[in-house]
């Protein structure tokens, strides 16, 4: 015998804004009501009916969203005991709501993952995530079973951090791959997974990494709470995130790392840093990090240490040549002459013959240009994105140089300068060189090798004045810190490094016992 | 609370003492020792760790941070006077070092441009800074001593090994008394600009270490007017040196290397700028700082912008032209930095000997004022 009957379901009134809040009624019906209310217009919910093969059969309702489960599962996992009932072992008579919903979820169903809920918010926060809610009349809580499962993009090399040594495997948009990839690479129970739910529509899962006692505690709770006071509909990279957490908001010194490389996230998880990835985006979001840090490649640790430091170097050279190249030649060009050799001066004065701009407009013009063109071979469809990009190159500029617009010394200089941007192994690091390369060419029109300086000065203070979630900008350089900075502009070899970088909080700096030495 | 570390105290010092130094000390120096010039410099170490000393006794004897210090030892009335009156010798440091460096880029590099230009732009770099707080400013520091120190090293050894002649350095220690004590006092009383080691050393974690960081900061001065002054010499010889207004840069200008890198003065002036941002700078923070203890003001942040017209308007009428500016940095700049920087501090030494340590020795603990709004 039942102890609740079936009602005939009452008419529902309420907003839907209202009804959301509603916990689920024992009367199957009014839930069916709200929730065909809820879930107008949604033409892949499946509402799929059933009848519990109890004695009375009991009717029920398997809610699912398709396309984001797995149906296998829910068939043979979900829908096939409850007809069958199997492995009852005993009668399902005179028993209880709760005791009926302990049962189907215990003895009954087969799944790994089931779990109660009891309201529509969570019901629908669950079917919208791929998993299958159960609902039994008579019973005032549901049950949901992890069945999530849709169609993502395999496991693939990152494209934008091209390695030749070590690890393929890439990050890819499902969170749950992710932190299996992760998990797989550190196998400790210190390795802490934290998940949250942000943005009010999107409702997108949020997961927050980092190993406990190396990553310091105050960061952690200093970015959990960023977080959680984020108040936005949607959450769809975690890009979306960085302008809310970010120590500085309105600045152009993007003071956050990315990767899509799994072993790269570790080497920074291992180093106490904390990493946010979002449902959906392949890039994990890395805070805190310095400026410098944007230097070093992942590749770096696979290859032998001297050549790796090697490498470093000439990667802060391109930095530098990137940076300061066409501002240099301007500056030299336009106010300085005395510096160039007189065999090269003259040279140079014989190229420029004839160019009817003076060297800084030329190398703004020819600057800018490069700029549009790399942009236009980003946005183009791959199959004629580097053809432009080429055609573009040899043939606007040796138009431009043979039409004397502009002068082949200048536009070595750029290409050159293009070149070494590229050496950049982070785009974020690329992004404000580009930028500031512009303020430092229009320093160097105005006061020549002085305009440089003082643009170098106020690059300094302005960096110098930012931090990532607490960590100082541009350290170790400033504050100066010897014993960190040896593994910045060179890579220190494995048996070196015994230590962590230090973060202001942590609590474990060793990564090796102090035995271990070369 | 806001730390700073010793590297950025040694690097705030050096950039107080240094970058002027080396554009004035050598020739100073030359003309009054000639060939013996360099040993004036290395003579210094002797007033510059007596300096460092009493400086390091009075920070001893003081619970609070100067300014306040000079109303613990003197008394309200006094004390508020000279702080006042340092406020004013702050500035007028300030104003003097970007005047001196405008007028020889003027002179030098740029001759068309006018000094209002550099003279604003300086400012905003410097008032950029000092918005940004003492933590940012020490930060940069750091940055411009990483980056301007190893090069002057490398420049001026270049230009000894390049011109290579130990006979310009002979008759060794052919001088009278006189002219080497003025040498001596020429080269010494630069160090008195240390003084805002009182307020600053208040910010540092231990106080034991404050003397090694004042020493470290003599030693490297030393060694910079010592580099300066030998390569001067072997270079240019006395009587050319004595011709040149600024040997230094003269030195700098003749260095070639590998028959390629020529005239690379500008370089060096691009990368002395730096320096003098430093030495721009940080007088005009001590100035906002004193100000905002004196008057027990909330934050020192937005004096900086008053304060930067009167640096700029200051720096502006000082001197009809650089003839003008090198005599009053040869006769009155000396006397009044060492009035203020020296003498000053060494009556409050004499007064401090007679009175006891204070109860709470404790300097890594200043008071709350100086903490807040560093």
């Amino acid at each position: 015998m039942r102890f609740i009957k079936s009602k005939k379901p009452e008419k529902i009134d309420i907003p839907p804004g209202e009804l959301v809040e509603q916990a689920l009624s024992p009367v199957l019906q009014d839930n069916r009501e709200k929730l065909r209310i809820l879930l107008a217009g949604c033409s892949d919910v499946v509402m799929r009916d059933f009848m519990l093969a109890s004695h009375p059969p009991t009717p029920g309702l398997l809610l699912y969203f398709d396309g984001l489960v797995d149906k296998e599962q829910v068939a043979l996992h979900l829908l096939q005991p409850l007809l069958t009932e199997q492995n009852t072992g005993d009668s399902s008579e005179n028993l209880s709501p709760d005791e009926m919903l302990k049962r189907v979820q215990y003895r009954i169903l087969s799944i790994s993952e089931v779990k109660t809920l009891s309201n529509i918010e969570e019901l629908l926060h669950h079917i919208s995530s791929g998993d299958t809610v159960l609902l039994i009349d008579g019973c005032s809580s549901g049950l949901v079973a992890g069945t999530r499962s849709w169609q993502s993009r395999a496991i693939q090399t990152p494209e934008n951090e091209i390695t030749i040594y070590g690890p393929k495997e890439g990050l890819s948009e499902t969170l749950r791959f992710n932190t299996a990839l992760l998990r797989r690479r550190i196998k400790s129970t210190n390795f802490k997974i934290e998940n949250m739910v942000i943005g009010k529509l999107s409702k997108t899962d949020v997961a927050l990494f980092y190993i406990e006692h190396i990553a310091p505690r105050p960061m952690v709770e200093e970015l959990k709470k960023r977080l959680e006071a984020i108040d936005i509909d949607a959450v769809l990279d975690p890009r979306y995130l960085v302008e809310f957490v970010a120590d500085e908001k309105r600045s152009i010194f993007t003071q956050e790392q990315y990767t899509e490389k799994p072993d790269r996230l570790c080497g920074y998880l291992l180093e106490g840093r904390i990493a946010v990835m979002v449902d959906g985006s392949p890039m994990a979001l890395i805070v805190p990090v310095s400026f410098l840090e944007y230097l070093i490649s992942p590749e770096d640790y696979y290859i032998n240490y001297i050549a790796a430091s090697l490498f470093r170097l000439l990667r802060l050279g391109a930095f530098a040549i990137a940076l300061l190249l066409p501002s240099l030649y301007v500056a030299v060009i336009t106010y300085h002459h005395e510096m160039v050799p007189t065999p090269l001066l003259l040279t140079l004065a014989a190229t420029r013959q004839g160019v009817p701009f003076p060297a800084f407009v030329e190398a703004l013009l020819l600057d800018l240009t490069f700029e549009l063109l790399r942009e236009a071979g980003l946005r183009l469809p791959r199959a004629v994105g580097p053809a432009v990009s080429i055609v573009g190159a040899l043939i606007i500029g040796d138009a431009a140089v043979r039409a004397g617009l502009v002068s082949t010394p200048m536009v070595v200089i750029i290409a050159a300068t293009g070149i070494a941007s590229f050496a950049s192994p982070s785009y974020n690091a690329g992004i404000i060189i580009r930028i500031a390369r512009f303020a430092f060419l229009i320093a160097s029109g105005l006061l020549g090798f002085l305009g440089i300086m003082i643009a170098l000065i106020l690059l300094f203070v302005r960096m110098a004045s930012l931090s990532s979630l607490g960590l100082p900008y541009l350290a170790p350089l400033a504050p100066f810190n010897w014993q960190q900075l040896g593994d910045i502009f060179i890579r220190r070899p494995w048996f070196e490094n015994r230590k962590r970088p230090y973060l202001e909080g942590m609590e474990n700096q060793w990564r090796q016992g102090k035995s271990t030495g070369g | 609370m806001f730390r700073i570390s010793h590297f950025q105290l040694y690097c705030i010092l050096l950039l107080l003492v240094g970058p002027v130094a080396f554009l004035e000390t050598p020739n100073i120096l030359i003309i009054h020792l000639g060939c013996n010039a360099w040993l004036a410099a290395i003579g210094t170490i002797v007033p510059g760790i007596l300096l460092a000393a009493m400086f390091q006794y009075i920070i001893k004897k003081s619970s609070q941070p100067f300014p306040l210090l000079l109303e613990e030892h003197l008394g309200k009335i006094l004390g508020k006077f000279l702080g006042f009156l340092y406020i004013l010798a702050f500035l007028l440091a300030s104003s003097f070092t970007l005047r001196l460096f405008v007028d020889f880029i003027v002179t030098n590099v740029l001759p068309q441009t006018p000094i209002s230009v550099f003279i604003g732009v300086l400012l905003l770099v410097g008032f950029v800074a000092i918005k940004s707080g003492l933590e940012n400013l020490a930060r940069c520091c750091e940055l411009v001593t990483l980056l301007g120190l190893p090069f002057a090293f490398l420049i001026f050894l270049a230009a000894i090994i390049e011109n290579w002649n130990p006979g310009n350095l002979l008759p060794f220690a052919y001088m009278d008394l006189t002219s080497f004590s003025l040498g001596l006092l020429s080269c010494s009383y630069v160090l008195g600009k240390m003084l805002p080691i009182l307020s600053l050393a208040f910010f540092c974690p231990r106080q034991e270490k404050i003397r090694q960081v004042m020493f470290l900061v003599i030693s490297t001065y030393v060694a910079l007017m010592l580099a300066t002054t030998l390569a001067t010499l072997m270079t240019l010889d006395i009587s050319m040196s004595n011709i040149a207004t600024f040997p230094t840069f003269s030195t700098i200008r003749l260095l070639h290397i590998a028959d390629f890198i020529q005239n690379i003065d500008i370089v060096f002036i691009g990368i002395w700028i730096m320096g003098v941002f430093g030495s721009v700078t940080i007088p005009w923070f001590m100035a906002c700082y004193t100000a905002q203890q004196l008057f027990a003001l909330k934050d020192y942040r937005f004096l900086a912008a008053p304060s930067s017209l009167i640096i700029g308007v200051f720096s502006i009428l000082m001197g009809k032209n650089i003839l003008e500016l090198l005599a009053v940095s040869m006769h009155i700049i000396p006397l009044l930095y060492s009035f203020v920087f020296i003498l000053l501090p060494f009556l409050l030494f004499l007064l401090t000997l007679f009175k006891p340590y204070p109860e709470s020795a404790t300097l890594a603990e200043p008071g709350s004022k100086a903490e807040s709004s560093a």
